[in-house]
């Protein structure tokens, strides 16, 4: 009993960086239609800029403290949603009018040039990330330990989500994003201008992938430039889970996710964790394409 | 009967009823047209005989069975062939192409028969392209023949979807608004055409358009499609003068 | 001239080629071989992306499927009794080959029938899910008949060297013939249909299921062979040979192609592999560049560097220029 609500724990905190990452592909899905392959690698851009900053602010801060951890967070934050809106200015929005499969091949040369590109910047060999969060256990009884870094990284996110939902459905760009998401041409006429929403919306998703990135290097702190790959693809399975382009949902898939890889890993499945992660996706691509929140899309003839 | 009859075919999706109990029949030498207003059901009524949705009630028969349920490609091969509303020719090969592509599911000469092309092979090709040189004759687009499909002008290529259904070798032809965006001599030939079609292969037509003095001027018997609801049937002098009609489509639209 | 004397006056062309092969250095030779492989690949990935428009990015899984399968075959035939040499060793890696390919064949099988309800960059996400899949599977495989070890899981697989210049080639030369034979025969239009538009196809009496199944079949089936024939050179195979990095490096062959033309994705291939060893030198760079080549690539000319009409164009000016000269 006490294994199985630590492995909860474990799955729920690896759940919602999880959430994070989806509700950008599920966003950027939303106004775009299209799979943003890469969207891990902002992630993994998110850690590098933590673990940089993390440095530079230990001059003023020490490590672990709370103002620390704030810089550090918004540091990050703020990068990847520059980033994010260059990506989409350089790279997406030359081809908004071309065929998917051609944004979905150059959202693929965006994700090896950054992978590459932080090699040869950061190296290849994995980096230990300092300690910004304590690992110390927060809540320990007989039956379960819950670390400090593991209630902070499912508060954070929890937050996050929180205030994203506030800013889709509470404000204006919100209402945009979402009337972008139901009707494009639409939106247009009604006066939308939908490239401001699209570089919104990749800022805001960006973001949330940043706070992953610094909450995935906080819990296990080892950091590479090929580190996105993996998150990114499970978070587009949480994504496609919960209904793609659809943001509650996609909050859910990551939790539902993150549980589930987390109790394989702990049965004597666990080297095939990523392969059942996968075989989840194809699955519901396959009997439920619409997910467990979204709607389905036909073809009109 | 030889023909096509929709019994009582009901269309739904979600709530919306797109089509509800449509009771029509087709005879094999029939020219019909399909009219009513934007969004009455028509393309639903196309496809749901293709098969591209399956009738949420109802059942459809063609040559005496039924062909509910069975997929696009099947119906094709039972002898029902079509075009569509928008044009929907093969972006990336050429007219000759085009239109071999029908003949591509009756080949006799499949993975190993084109792999090994031994001599029945050439013979079976030959056949084909001579078949397909009738039809493009027949219809004056030889000289076009290896054009790519999309560089025709507008009108050429609703001909050219049409010699592609015919290709098919149909015993019923479904036309989804074979005049939109011609001007009135096009128009004015395709009217012609329509017939010519009918007598010199021998089947039965049924087509959807908007261009009222065409319909008029073409079809034997009219149905008259409202909110999915067949309101009137007749000849085109019955349509004209049917109230029902006249309140749903004409006095709206003229 | 009938395509079957063009094949056998190229395969004529290639044998004769290949007693010089001693004579190359071996780096150079490797090159080479890698080429001819790399046609195989890019050449049967064309049919499923390039042809029949369904997008994988999994190629590289049945490329993994055939290498081990044939890989586990020649080490238990030349571990029992016949030998690497002479036409034993011929007959065991065309036993090897067949036996990959049939095996990456019933593996494209089950990856083509569940793709059916998927398009675009859907059916690409689940197709590297399935390469994944492949690549964990064979990671956690590991056994041993008679002391010799199989598979090895993660830790790799020691193949036996039998692939030479001429089988890497020969088989380029069947795939490249038998893609070219059968896309531009009446039947074989049918893929192309399904590519330009699976509702018009449908309408014209094309069971698209059955095209798109088959397309997969066959491009795993040969995406099979080329994995054989790729272990039967390297001599050590391992998990990481096969990751969806390898089927995204085949796609851009087939991009940089142009979708589509079986000649613009054979000289893909070839400068493709030529590219990162002339690039050696700033290895540091190399992805970079080639990542950045990708997306300029997309932005400026989705179709391809070298579609159909322009190899076409290119040689009528050729033919042209050379009269006028």
């Amino acid at each position: 009993m006490g294994e199985i609500l630590q492995q909860l724990v474990n799955g729920i905190s690896l759940g919602a960086i999880y959430a994070l990452i989806a509700l950008g592909y599920t966003m950027i899905y939303g106004v775009l239609r299209f799979i943003n392959f890469a969207h891990g690698d902002v992630f993994m851009v998110g850690s590098f800029v933590a673990y940089y900053t993390a440095t530079a602010v230990s001059k003023f801060f020490p490590v672990g403290s709370v103002p620390a951890a704030i810089i550090i967070f918004l540091v990050s934050m703020v990068f990847c949603a520059v980033l994010g809106a260059t990506i989409e200015f350089l790279a997406y929005r030359p081809l908004r009018i071309r065929p998917k499969l051609t944004v979905l091949i150059t959202a693929i040369g965006v994700s090896l040039f950054l992978e590459y590109l932080s090699q040869l910047l950061f190296g290849a060999t994995p980096r230990g990330f300092p300690e910004i969060i304590s690992n110390a256990p927060f809540y320990k009884s007989k039956l379960v330990t819950i670390n400090t870094v593991q209630t902070v990284v499912i508060i954070t996110s929890l937050s996050l989500m929180l205030v994203l939902r506030l800013v889709v459905m509470k404000t204006k760009i919100g209402t945009a994003m979402r009337a972008v998401s139901f009707n494009q041409q639409a939106a247009s006429l009604m006066g939308i201008n939908i490239s401001s929403v699209i570089t919104f919306t990749f800022m805001i998703g960006s973001a949330l992938a940043a706070a992953g990135g610094v909450l995935y290097g906080a819990q296990y702190p080892s950091i590479d430039p090929l580190m996105g790959i993996m998150p990114g693809l499970k978070a587009f399975v949480a994504a496609v889970l919960g209904g793609i382009g659809n943001i509650p949902g996609a909050a859910i898939g990551g939790f539902i996710i993150g549980t589930v890889e987390t109790f394989i890993a702990g049965t004597f499945l666990s080297t095939y964790r990523d392969a059942i992660v996968f075989a989840i996706l194809i699955g519901i691509l396959i009997f439920k394409p619409s997910g467990i929140m979204g709607k389905y899309e036909a073809e009109k003839v | 009967m030889m023909g096509l009859e929709i019994n009582d075919v009901t269309m739904r999706f979600g709530g919306l009823t797109a089509v509800g109990n449509l009771q029509a029949h087709i005879e094999p030498h029939d020219l019909i047209g399909l009219i009513g207003p934007n969004g009455a059901g028509k393309t639903t009524v196309f496809n749901v005989i293709t098969g591209v949705y399956s009738p949420t009630v109802g059942d459809v028969r063609f040559q005496g069975k039924s062909i509910r349920g069975m997929k696009p490609n099947e119906i094709t091969r039972c002898g029902i062939s079509r075009t569509f509303q928008n044009i929907r020719l093969f972006r990336g090969m050429t007219v000759f192409d085009n239109i071999r592509v029908s003949f591509a599911p009756r080949s006799k000469n499949r993975l190993i028969g084109s792999l090994m092309r031994l001599g029945g092979f050439y013979k079976e090709e030959k056949a084909i392209a001579a078949k397909i040189d009738e039809l493009l004759d027949f219809f004056k687009l030889g000289e076009m023949r290896d054009e790519l499909a999309t560089s025709l002008p507008y009108g050429d290529q609703r001909r050219l979807e049409i010699v592609r259904a015919l290709a098919t070798q149909p015993k019923l032809l479904l036309l989804d608004e074979p005049a939109a965006g011609m001007n009135p001599t096009e128009k004015h030939n395709l009217m012609n055409l329509i017939k010519q079609i009918r007598d010199e292969f021998n089947i039965a037509i049924l087509l959807i358009e908007h261009d009222m003095s065409l319909v008029m001027g073409v079809c034997e018997r009219i149905l008259v499609l409202d909110y999915g609801i067949k309101i009137a049937e007749g000849t085109p002098l019955e349509i004209r003068t049917d109230p029902k009609v006249i309140e749903a489509y004409l006095g709206v639209e003229e | 001239m009938k395509p079957q004397f063009t094949f056998l006056l190229v395969f004529a062309a290639l044998a004769a080629l290949s007693f010089t092969m001693g004579a190359v250095d071996p780096y150079y030779l490797t090159v080479i071989i890698f080429i001819g492989i790399n046609i195989t690949m890019a050449t049967s990935l064309n049919l499923i992306n390039g042809f029949t428009g369904q997008f994988s990015l999994g190629h590289a899984g049945f490329m993994g499927v055939g290498a081990y399968i044939a890989a586990i075959i020649s080490t238990y035939l030349t571990t029992h009794g016949m030998s690497s040499d002479g036409v034993s060793g011929i007959l065991v890696l065309a036993a090897s080959l067949l036996g990959g390919g049939l095996f990456a064949a019933l593996t494209g099988l089950a990856v083509g029938i569940p793709s059916l309800r998927l398009k675009g960059d859907y059916l690409a996400i689940v197709t590297l899910g399935f390469n994944e899949i492949i690549r964990v599977i064979i990671q956690n495989v590991d056994f041993k008949i008679a002391g010799t070890h199989y598979v090895g899981g993660a830790r790799g697989f020691a193949v036996p060297q039998l692939s030479t210049f001429l089988w890497v080639y020969g088989i380029a030369l069947v795939v490249v013939y038998f893609v070219e034979n059968v896309i531009h025969s009446t039947y074989g239009r049918g893929f192309l249909a399904v590519r330009d538009d699976e509702v018009a196809a449908e309408a014209m009496g094309i069971n698209s299921t059955r095209f798109k199944v088959k397309a997969f079949v066959i491009g795993a089936f040969f995406a099979g062979i080329g994995g054989g024939l790729f272990a039967h050179y390297i001599q050590y195979i391992t998990p990481d040979n096969f990751t969806f990095l390898k089927s995204i490096e085949i796609v851009v062959m087939v991009i940089l192609g142009g979708m589509g033309s079986t000649y613009g994705v054979i000289l893909a291939a070839i400068i493709l592999t030529i590219l990162p060893e002339a690039l050696r030198e700033f290895s540091d760079y190399r992805m970079i560049i080639y990542s950045l080549l990708l997306i300029i690539l997309m932005i400026s000319r989705p179709q391809g560097l070298f579609g159909n009409a322009s190899i076409k164009k290119f040689l009528a000016k050729w033919k042209t220029g050379t009269a006028t000269n």
